[in-house]
């Protein structure tokens, strides 16, 4: 996260770019122009992480601190994929959605299906999360630091190019473009399994009664193997489009917690709330640093503290949730 | 022998700190059901308040004003030394600031407890661990960047210690210190988890309805709990400043919440005797799974493994949290019903009188089957 602020930092210097546009924007504009395409980034990634972590908690009760480190796995199954073993870039996003979610239903089926069957308390769930996240975050640490040191910080071998330069001083790249469109995509496709499939129809009847569900006759273990790799999936492909994006390390995802969480509360832990959350945090977060950085010199560092502001005012006006969106148009269909 | 000693004195006085920050989580989250993993915040609080009033305590009495500019004055590269003069020399200037740490560490903490977990407290707790946990991280970025109060990245050292008067001695009169400190704790905590306050902190955390049924204000029950455990927390984190001599913004990480997690989980939430065998045994894990420990006890070990150690530890740590869990969810020793005179009175005249009569009862039983057999 770092570096990418950095670089909104320097945008003055590209004077070779501002001599050969023919618009001269001034320097505000295009920083906030800068600060909105990246909060657009930001925003659907955290879309994509919070999406998982809402369908989740909504299927299987578990509020998954350990969520933030499938970002990371996804980052790092990309890169052993595209780099170690020569996948190219389709490879390593492939391995980004499969590896974090096969590693999200073994997650599960190690850690909370046996406690949901001994029947524990939602903060048994909580505390089994931060060990899991635990484990995932320091083992992968621990083999970085012992076996595989360039595993310390990985970049993605291609460099996302400036394709538009907005104004002739705004640099659009292809992640810039990327990161809309999975999200649009996967928003897309989740939206078709929940209204248009027996399987996304099966997942909403265990999120709202699970024991009824399987009086009824769905595999409901089946289901909560479905959801937790779809959770999985989408965080590893948001790590995947991050490090394609800017260099990540082993404690990339545990910087995205906050905002994960915050995302999926300020959107009620409802399936569009979450997503649309995630894109105006990503926004909100970019704007106002650039402006606060600007006006009151405020250092970079300080972006997590916008999501907690955020966090806590939702939390203190409507802790429901301010954006709900269970469905669009669902009544009608139903 | 001198590491052995050294390694020894450095557990204990871990142990203590450990212990009445285990204390305090257990007030939350063993009987108030609180998941309070903002942990690490209150200790930092503590850590700052201490580290910085200290240090502003030493450099006025030192006379030395030469600070530079945007920055503290003992952040000053002369102030250490003048700090650890003034240490050497002045018995009253030790005791004193360790002292009013002490008091000014339990006021704030218990405030900014109930500040930050106000949003929170009538809500569900997943909100409150998130939160707290973000809070924390925030906090210690601002220490971070920020020359204020310790002096952001360099860090701040050589404060005044309480025992720095006394030369090489004073280690071993600080872990007793410590241990005198930790002993209080845990006997106020013990009194007041078996007081009618730590019962309703139990209803509140069983049945949050049932409470409120019988008139228990759940969210002041639950500010109560905060600010006791802040207020420790935060005196937790002043014995880690003297122990250390200094703080240092980017040693307050999450990890020590983890570590205090663990412990409770481990030894028995709900119970004082097993948080600290919980205590014992997390302490002693963690402070022997350290590079630097592991060469000067002189086990000799692979290289890789050493790199790696402290992040393993941190997975051990998550292993434990896990399988605690899942088979002993109670911990190593569960939670016990109260223990008050009243009730170890009544207990006694249970013991007493009781097994006499369901003995008799047995005999007129059976001798009522062999009655009717026959």
């Amino acid at each position: 996260m770092r570096g990418r602020i950095s670089r909104s930092s320097s945008w003055e210097s590209s004077t070779l770019a501002r001599e050969v546009s023919t618009v001269e924007l001034p320097w505000y504009i295009a920083g906030i122009i800068r600060a909105i395409l990246d909060g657009i980034l930001m925003g659907s990634l955290f879309a994509l992480m919070a999406v998982g972590l809402t369908i989740v908690y909504r299927v299987t009760q578990v509020a998954n601190f350990a969520h933030a480190e499938y970002v990371t796995y996804g980052a790092y199954a990309a890169y052993v994929f595209a780099v170690t073993l020569e996948f190219g870039m389709i490879g390593g996003a492939v391995a980004a959605l499969v590896i974090p979610g096969i590693l999200a239903v073994v997650n599960d089926e190690l850690v909370f299906k046996p406690l949901w069957r001994r029947g524990s308390t939602p903060l048994h769930f909580l505390v089994a999360s931060i060990g899991s996240g635990l484990i995932l975050r320091y083992s992968l640490l621990a083999f970085a630091a012992s076996v595989a040191t360039e595993f310390l910080k990985i970049r993605l071998p291609v460099f996302p190019k400036a394709i538009y330069q907005i104004g002739g001083i705004v640099p659009v790249t292809y992640v810039h473009l990327l990161a809309p469109a999975v999200g649009v995509a996967a928003t897309v496709l989740l939206h078709l399994l929940f209204t248009r499939t027996k399987l996304g129809k099966a997942m909403r009847a265990t999120a709202s009664n699970p024991t009824l569900a399987r009086i009824t006759g769905i595999n409901i273990f089946l289901i909560r193997r479905v959801t937790w790799f779809i959770g999985g999936a989408l965080a590893g492909i948001a790590g995947y489009i991050y490090a394609y994006y800017t260099p990540a390390n082993p404690e990339t995802g545990w910087f995205f917690l906050l905002w994960i969480f915050a995302a999926a509360i300020m959107g009620g832990f409802t399936f569009y709330g979450t997503i649309i959350s995630g894109i105006l945090l990503g926004i909100i977060g970019n704007v106002t640093m650039f402006i606060a950085n600007q006006t009151v010199g405020l250092s970079t560092s300080y972006q997590p503290a916008i999501a907690l502001v955020v966090l806590v005012a939702v939390l203190l006006w409507r802790p429901e949730g301010v954006i709900r969106l269970q469905s669009l148009s669902l009544r009608t269909r139903a | 022998m001198a590491e052995v000693a050294g390694f020894v004195l450095n557990v204990l006085t871990f142990y203590g700190i450990y212990l009445i920050l285990a204390l305090s989580f257990n007030i939350e989250y063993g009987f108030a059901g609180l998941p309070n993993f903002g942990k690490v915040l209150f200790y930092s609080i503590g850590a700052y308040l201490a580290g910085s009033m200290s240090a502003w305590i030493a450099v006025t009495v030192a006379g030395f004003a030469e600070g530079e500019p945007g920055k503290p004055v003992y952040c000053a590269g002369p102030a250490y030394t003048a700090m650890t003069e003034v240490a050497k020399t002045s018995v009253l200037v030790d005791i004193g600031v360790f002292m009013l740490s002490l008091v000014v560490a339990l006021i704030v903490g218990a405030v900014v407890g109930v500040i930050s977990s106000y949003p929170t407290l009538r809500l569900r707790g997943d909100f409150l661990a998130i939160s707290l946990l973000a809070l924390g991280e925030i906090v210690r970025i601002a220490a971070y960047t920020e020359y204020w109060p310790v002096c952001g990245y360099d860090g701040l050292s050589g404060i005044p210690t309480p025992f720095a008067w006394m030369g090489d001695a004073g280690k071993y009169a600080y872990t007793a210190l410590v241990w005198v400190i930790a002993g209080g704790v845990y006997f106020t905590v013990q009194r007041m988890t078996n007081s009618p306050w730590g019962r309703a902190l139990k209803s509140v955390r069983d049945d949050e309805l049932a409470a409120e049924v019988y008139g228990k204000n759940i969210a002041r029950v639950k500010a109560q709990a905060m600010a006791v455990g802040s207020a420790l927390a935060a005196l937790a984190g002043v014995l880690y400043a003297f122990h250390v001599g200094g703080v240092f913004a980017a040693d307050f990480i999450p990890l020590p919440t983890f570590l205090v997690i663990a412990m409770v989980m481990l030894g028995g939430p709900a119970n004082n005797k097993g948080v600290v065998l919980g205590t014992g045994v997390i302490v002693l894990i963690d402070q022997l799974l350290n590079a630097s420990v592991l060469n000067a006890l002189g086990i000799p070990l692979p290289q890789g493994f050493l790199n790696a150690v402290t992040y393993l530890k941190y997975v051990l740590m998550g292993v434990i949290i896990i399988l605690i869990l899942m088979f002993r969810p109670q911990g190593l020793i569960p939670e016990k019903p109260l223990d008050t005179p009243i009730v170890r009175r009544a207990s006694e005249l249970v013991s007493t009188h009781m097994p006499t009569q369901q003995t008799q009862a047995a005999k007129e039983n059976t001798s009522d089957r062999q009655d009717k057999r026959s």
